[in-house]
């Protein structure tokens, strides 16, 4: 059964300004996350009593690594957590990324949207996939070093030009020649997932990408949360935790 | 002292016990990934219409302080897939199956009746608070004369018992609520959401896409309560109670206001084992306070 468990603060981290990494320790073995899943975290106060569903960004035995933005009260709230206090959180929940059997996969990451790429990259390389991971920042970068380990080849895009490529991760992208047998996954926000939709398209790769929207439960049971997709000339609603939060990016719309 | 006996009768349905799921905030597959829900007294499934609605565009859900607000739009996929997806896996459960009905009109209403009298559902529940988009839009269930219109003519081709979900956007519940018994209602239960809103300082939007949506959780717990109690005394039906039940004491505190059975909404989407979690809190709140039995905790009212 999936279930919600206190789970212990091991370190909370700012890694860049309003970005920090959360490691909890599950009090006994949680079924393994699959790639691109997430986890509800409970702030379990008055005014916050939803969960925020945060994606996986490591999970190594007991211990679950998250790296999220402090946005809104809710995360604001996560990063004053300290070592030793709790947490409440639920198994790994959400459809995560379907890896090919074999070959290449492209790992495109935007802003808040890196972090579930790693789980995504130890992933992929244990199953012997050759990784290529391209990541767009604003300013400031968190995670490189542990792409540049879990990766064949690292890709960065900085729209500010402190770092790589000067400009957003898709124009990076759009300048490099991409083998046909490639798989792309991808996690950021809508306008780069749109653009990176439209340069899929053209160059006829598939394309995987993990959406986010505001959630009520979670888990699939209120219908709080749900994308537009194009099924067979259809538009189809689906639920972005239970069904998602990763769709086949040639279907969502993007509004 | 014995384990309590949390058995009850609810309008012909003998029950287990008297929590059931809110409707909305439960799906079988989804709530049975964290519990097990023939525990429960019944279920209360998503509102379905005869034919799919697409509901509101998003952001559905908003937060408030205590509580939260939805305009989900009774999103669901008609009747025909809700018998072929949901009622047929919930017939591997042992638990009752209480269908909340949905319709823009009374023919509406209607129809998704009679498409679900040949199946395992026990019972009914009418939900009136939606427009009645041939008045105007005004909700079925703000006006007692067409509460009462709604639900005779769904009572005529139920072959379940009817419960009618009362909306607390009224003045005077206790005039819907005895329009809907007159009219032949089986059950009430009460209340759906209030009417709330919110709006975002940064963009200065509504929170909402829909603008308005419904308030719901344990900030509106003391509203539900006084509806009840004021209900109870108003009607002879059978009620269920609902409104920010996050407890078992709180389910205890709506049982002592007069209802007969206790429902967990939002509950469930901030813990998703909140239905049980109510039940075992209800039954370990009898046994310590000497309840031997659910009428002999409702008849502990002291209110008058």
């Amino acid at each position: 059964m999936k279930r919600v468990i206190a789970a212990q603060v091991e370190g909370n981290a700012r890694i860049a300004p309003d970005i920090y990494q959360l490691t909890l320790s599950l009090p006994d073995a949680e079924e393994p996350a699959r790639p691109g899943q997430f986890v509800n975290v409970y702030p379990a106060d008055g005014a916050h009593l939803l969960p925020r569903p945060i994606s996986v960004c490591r999970q190594q035995g007991s211990l679950l690594t998250l790296v999220y933005r402090a946005v809104g009260d809710g995360t604001r709230r996560m990063a004053v957590l300290r070592p030793g206090e709790t947490l409440r959180v639920s198994s790994p929940l959400g459809n995560g990324y379907a890896l090919p059997e074999h070959g290449h996969v492209l790992l495109v990451g935007g802003g808040v949207g890196v972090p579930p790429l790693l789980q995504t990259a130890h992933a992929a390389k244990a199953k012997g996939l050759s990784v290529t991971v391209a990541l767009g920042y604003r300013d400031a970068l968190f995670l490189k070093d542990e792409f540049a380990a879990a990766s064949d080849a690292l890709f960065i895009a900085t729209e500010d030009g402190s770092a790589g490529f000067h400009g957003n991760v898709v124009q990076l992208l759009a300048r490099e020649a991409l083998s046909e047998e490639t798989a792309v996954l991808a996690c950021g926000p809508k306008p780069m997932l749109r653009a990176l939709a439209a340069l899929c398209a053209e160059r006829k790769l598939p394309l995987q990408v993990s959406l986010e929207e505001r959630m009520g439960c979670g888990y699939g049971a209120c219908v709080g949360c749900v994308c537009k997709l194009r099924q067979n000339g259809a538009v189809v609603q689906k639920r972005v935790c239970k069904d998602g939060p990763v769709f086949d990016g040639s279907e969502v719309i993007f509004e | 002292m014995n384990e309590p006996d949390l058995h009850i009768s609810f309008a012909g349905l003998s029950l287990k016990n008297p929590v059931m799921t809110a409707s909305g905030t439960f799906a079988a597959r989804e709530s049975g990934a964290f519990y097990d829900i023939s525990r429960l007294g019944a279920v209360i499934t998503k509102g379905v219409a005869a034919e799919a609605w697409a509901g509101n565009p998003t952001p559905r859900i908003a937060e408030t302080y205590g509580g939260m607000l939805n305009a989900v739009g009774l999103q669901n996929p008609g009747a025909a897939a809700y018998i072929e997806n949901e009622l047929s896996y919930l017939a591997n459960f042992d638990v009752p199956v209480i269908a909340n009905l949905a319709g823009h009109s009374v023919e509406e209403y209607v129809a998704v009746t009679e498409l679900l009298n040949e199946t395992n559902v026990a019972m009914y529940e009418l939900n009136i608070s939606c427009p009645n988009v041939k008045e105007g839009g005004i909700g079925f269930g703000t006006d007692p004369r067409m509460a009462a219109r709604v639900t005779e003519a769904v009572k005529r081709a139920a072959k379940k018992p009817v419960m009618v979900k009362l909306t607390p956007n009224v003045t005077d519940i206790t005039a819907i609520a005895r329009a809907v018994e007159d009219a032949g209602a089986d059950a009430l239960s009460l209340i759906n959401t209030l009417l709330g809103m919110r709006i975002d300082l940064k963009t200065k939007r509504p929170l909402l896409a829909n603008g308005t949506g419904g308030l719901s959780g344990p900030t509106v717990k003391p509203v539900a309560i006084r509806m009840v109690y004021q209900v109870r005394r108003a009607v002879k039906l059978p009620i269920l109670g609902l409104g920010g039940i996050m407890t078992g004491e709180d389910a205890a505190e709506f049982l002592l206001a007069g209802a007969d059975a206790v429902a967990v909404g939002t509950a469930a989407l901030i813990n998703p084992t909140a239905p049980v979690d109510v039940l075992e809190g209800l039954a370990a709140f009898m046994r310590r306070e000497g309840y031997e039995n659910i009428a002999a905790l409702k008849a502990a009212f002291q209110g008058e």
